[in-house]
């Protein structure tokens, strides 16, 4: 079943989560309305965007400028970097992988490859951890379990190093694997052999 | 763009990390083997808090197992049972959660809330008070910073975009004497 998360509708009481009065919201010691219990709490006022006008077509230059493709009376100001299209400022997504219109900013979100604007991804770092307890576990399924841990955990690798985050417990996780595999592969060909030389030296 | 660790929080469904941006802060939680990562950007928050709370349904939970393994165990000691084995295998399960009930009963979660216009964030310690309210300030410092930033840059930005001055209005005529 889904689970429903509540719309945010700006600041609460960080105890009841019940939204605070705008009139309520300031530094010092704040009483909740709602559960009179007093919280610590330091109130900020974000600065307002000035009000930001497109060019009209007809200002777009002397001998007259494109049109945006979504606004047709607005001047293009550049072009998507991905499908070409001209923008205007009012759909001028401006990203640090570049500028792009609204729809391909929302299909490279989508698609994951520009890791700043990916919202959920995998955790391979996670998958080697668990393939490698499920090849233990399940020790019949050693070499595939190994075999899989040692793959996700050279994709956690490369994972960890673009955000910059210790590696240490993946490299663990990698050692043990490559273990588990040689292991359990030797165990195999112990086994096999066990049963070769048991049939031969039956008459 | 640089990323440093603020705090991070462990629960029995989720790891949450939060870090600090250039202009955000960054909430990245692990559920299962998948991470949802969500930013509150500084200059859209409203609100910094900090309060203790003590998590009434974790005292609940871990008081309830402490008091059965323990009262089991000082039953056992109560009647005389001779067979102390069995009485620490009866106390042994009980000295987590009385520990846990124990730290938390006293201690307590200080938590630090980050409310911006769109999203929100919550940062947790459960036994590092001096870091939570360094962490507090810290973050109050870079709003601040960040916001007077952005409001300069937004005041750059309109007086750019104003309309030109109109023309000087003309000298007025030599009074009559």
């Amino acid at each position: 079943m889904a689970r429903v998360v509540p719309a945010y509708r700006g600041p609460q009481c960080p105890r009841c989560d019940a939204v605070l009065p705008s009139d309520a919201i300031s530094s010092g010691t704040i009483t909740c309305p709602s559960c009179g219990v007093p919280f610590e709490a330091t109130a900020f006022q974000p600065p307002v965007r000035p009000e930001r006008r497109a060019m009209a077509i007809e200002g777009a230059g002397p001998e007259g400028g494109n049109a945006c493709a979504t606004h047709p009376l607005n001047a293009a100001t550049t072009s998507c970097q991905r499908c070409g299209l001209f923008i205007c400022t009012l759909c001028e997504m401006s990203i640090s992988a570049g500028t792009f219109c609204p729809n391909c900013f929302d299909r490279i979100r989508e698609e994951g490859t520009v890791p700043e604007v990916a919202t959920r991804y995998r955790d391979y770092a996670s998958l080697a951890r668990l393939s490698m307890i499920a090849g233990i576990v399940m020790w019949f399924c050693a070499p595939i379990g190994g075999g899989l841990a040692v793959y996700y955990a050279t994709k956690g690798l490369k994972q960890r190093r673009d955000e910059g985050r210790s590696r240490a417990g993946v490299v663990i996780v990698m050692i043990l694997a490559v273990l588990e595999v040689i292991l359990s592969l030797a165990f195999y060909v112990a086994m096999g052999w066990g049963m070769f030389a048991a049939a031969k030296a039956t008459p | 763009m640089t990323r440093s660790l603020l705090g991070k929080w462990t629960s029995l469904s989720s790891r949450i990390r939060v870090y600090e941006l250039d202009d955000s802060l960054e909430v990245e939680a692990n559920e299962q083997y998948e991470v949802t990562r969500r930013r509150v950007f500084l200059d859209d928050v409203v609100l910094v808090t900090f309060h203790r709370a003590h998590g009434v349904a974790f005292l609940i939970v871990t008081g309830l197992i402490a008091a059965f393994f323990d009262l089991l165990a000082i039953a056992m000691l109560t009647i005389g049972d001779k067979d102390m084995i069995g009485l620490i295998m009866v106390a042994i399960p009980g000295v987590p959660a009385t520990i846990a009930f124990a730290i938390r009963a006293i201690y307590g979660v200080d938590i630090v809330t980050v409310y911006g216009k769109r999203s929100k964030l919550a940062l947790r310690w459960r036994v590092r008070k001096e870091q939570a309210r360094e962490v507090y300030g810290h973050i109050c410092a870079i709003v601040r910073q960040a916001q007077q930033k952005r409001a300069a840059e937004y005041a750059a930005e309109a007086a750019a975009f104003a309309p030109a001055t109109t023309e000087e209005t003309p000298p007025l005529p030599p009074a009559e004497g």
